[in-house]
């Protein structure tokens, strides 16, 4: 019985013969059972996803766009790329001109603390008169003291313009064209739209 | 208002507080219109920055676009003086040359209005000063029917007919002036306002005021006292 069996074996595991052979290397592990899975509960999963995606949605819009941290801005990645061949190929100053340079900018530099010191001084003394002013009204009238301590609410709105470089030109030189302004921004809305199955609603 | 100053007999009499007489005054200041001339240091300065700037910044879309025609260009010529053969690029195609020649000729149509007709008053600041002799800041008394300071400064407005055109800077006084007016101690408060009118012309239109700038203050306001102090006050930063 056993030599028999042996003999089954030895007739069938001969090596080299035409039973025995190398399959594919397989990467992968065979597929796992396929589980069944419930249509309503897969649809359920579905719909809370997209309403958790609605809802993330709906609060961004109404927050408005975040802006990015300055810290965390990298710049345009197509500048920085091309930043090599951007760069001017300027002759470098001479000696005498950096030193015209320098001494301008000492010059410079003096001028400017000297107006500064100048608006400061200003500042103060036109702040002890505001000062001044204040102490006597309140040595003279308290009522009139306190009211004209109140905040001046009309500020806020106060916008002015100017210096010009020029005087406007007459009408004879340039018309300025009449009519309204209208704002031809173009905006982009996109709407996020879900298939109404997926979507969270009353069953019929 | 110069008619109830002089006259002291006032219809409506001025509000007095430990015997002296509260009036108010108004500094109505006028911005430049026009920008001031830069001194001979700050165009050397503004023109050193310029060159700064140019030199530390990279070419743009368009200098790199300019550089590559530019460049086309001369490979071009010098395939055609050495006798190759060139393929010519199909349509007009308008280079950055041709754009910034564009450019310049639309800059040369442009013309300002000059800046040396203009009046040289205009590229500094001002204050606003009666014409009459004798006085000089417009003000008025603080009567009874006044809630408050800013009240008369209202009030003193509606009379020179500038409402519209004015706008007043705070309810606080910015400077106080003391004199004798008629053997009368007088403190005037003076208020600071802004000329915000579309036209500052029209201020002078009734012949009773006029713009007048730092530069001939000592000429306009007899008080050495208070003319110290317009001058601290008028000052521009």
């Amino acid at each position: 019985m056993l030599t028999a069996s042996i003999r089954h074996i030895f007739n069938y595991a001969s090596f080299g013969s035409r039973n025995f052979h190398l399959s594919v290397v397989l990467p992968a592990e065979p597929l796992k059972k396929k589980k069944r899975v419930d249509p309503q509960v897969e649809l359920e999963r579905i719909r809370k996803k997209t309403r958790r995606i609605e809802k993330e949605i709906k609060r961004l819009e109404q927050r408005g766009r975040y802006l990015k941290p300055l810290d965390e801005i990298e710049g345009e990645r197509h500048f920085i790329k091309t930043l090599d061949s951007r760069e001017r190929k300027l002759p470098a100053p001479s000696q005498t001109e950096v030193e015209q340079r320098a001494l301008l900018m000492k010059e410079w530099t003096r001028f400017k603390w000297r107006q500064l010191d100048t608006e400061c001084q200003l500042l103060a003394n036109q702040r002890r008169e505001l000062y001044r002013a204040m102490q006597h009204l309140r040595m003279l009238d308290p009522s009139l003291f306190e009211l004209a301590s109140q905040p001046d609410e009309s500020l806020l709105g106060l916008s002015l313009s100017g210096p010009l470089y020029t005087l406007p030109q007459s009408a004879d030189v340039f018309d300025a064209v009449d009519g309204d302004y209208r704002d031809v921004t173009p905006t982009y809305r996109y709407t996020f739209e879900v298939d109404k199955k997926m979507t969270f609603g009353k069953k019929k | 208002v110069a008619a109830l100053w002089r006259s002291g007999s006032a219809a409506t009499p001025g509000l007095t507080r430990s015997g002296r007489l509260l009036s108010v005054g108004l500094l109505i200041q006028r911005k430049a219109v026009l920008t001031p001339d830069l001194t001979e240091l700050e165009t050397r300065a503004s023109d050193l920055f310029t060159r700064l700037d140019f030199e530390r910044s990279r070419l743009s879309d368009f200098e790199l676009r300019d550089r590559a025609e530019s460049e086309a260009a001369k490979r071009s010529l010098s395939a055609a003086a050495e006798g190759k053969v060139q393929v010519a690029r199909d349509g007009a195609v308008i280079t950055a040359k041709d754009l910034m020649q564009r450019w310049a000729a639309e800059q040369q149509a442009v013309t300002l209005a000059s800046r040396e007709a203009a009046d040289p008053s205009l590229k500094r600041p001002a204050v606003l000063l009666s014409t009459d002799a004798d006085l000089c800041l417009p003000c008025c008394p603080v009567v009874d029917g006044d809630a408050s300071l800013r009240a008369a400064c209202d009030r003193l407005l509606e009379l020179m007919g500038l409402t519209a055109s004015c706008r007043l800077l705070g309810n606080a006084p910015v400077g106080l002036h003391t004199y004798k007016y008629k053997k009368s101690p007088v403190s005037l408060f003076l208020h600071r306002a802004i000329f915000t009118g579309a036209d500052w012309r029209s201020a002078e239109a009734s012949g009773s005021w006029k713009w007048v700038d730092a530069d001939s203050l000592p000429g306009r306001v007899p008080d050495r006292r208070l003319l110290k102090k317009l001058r601290l006050l008028a000052a521009e930063f």
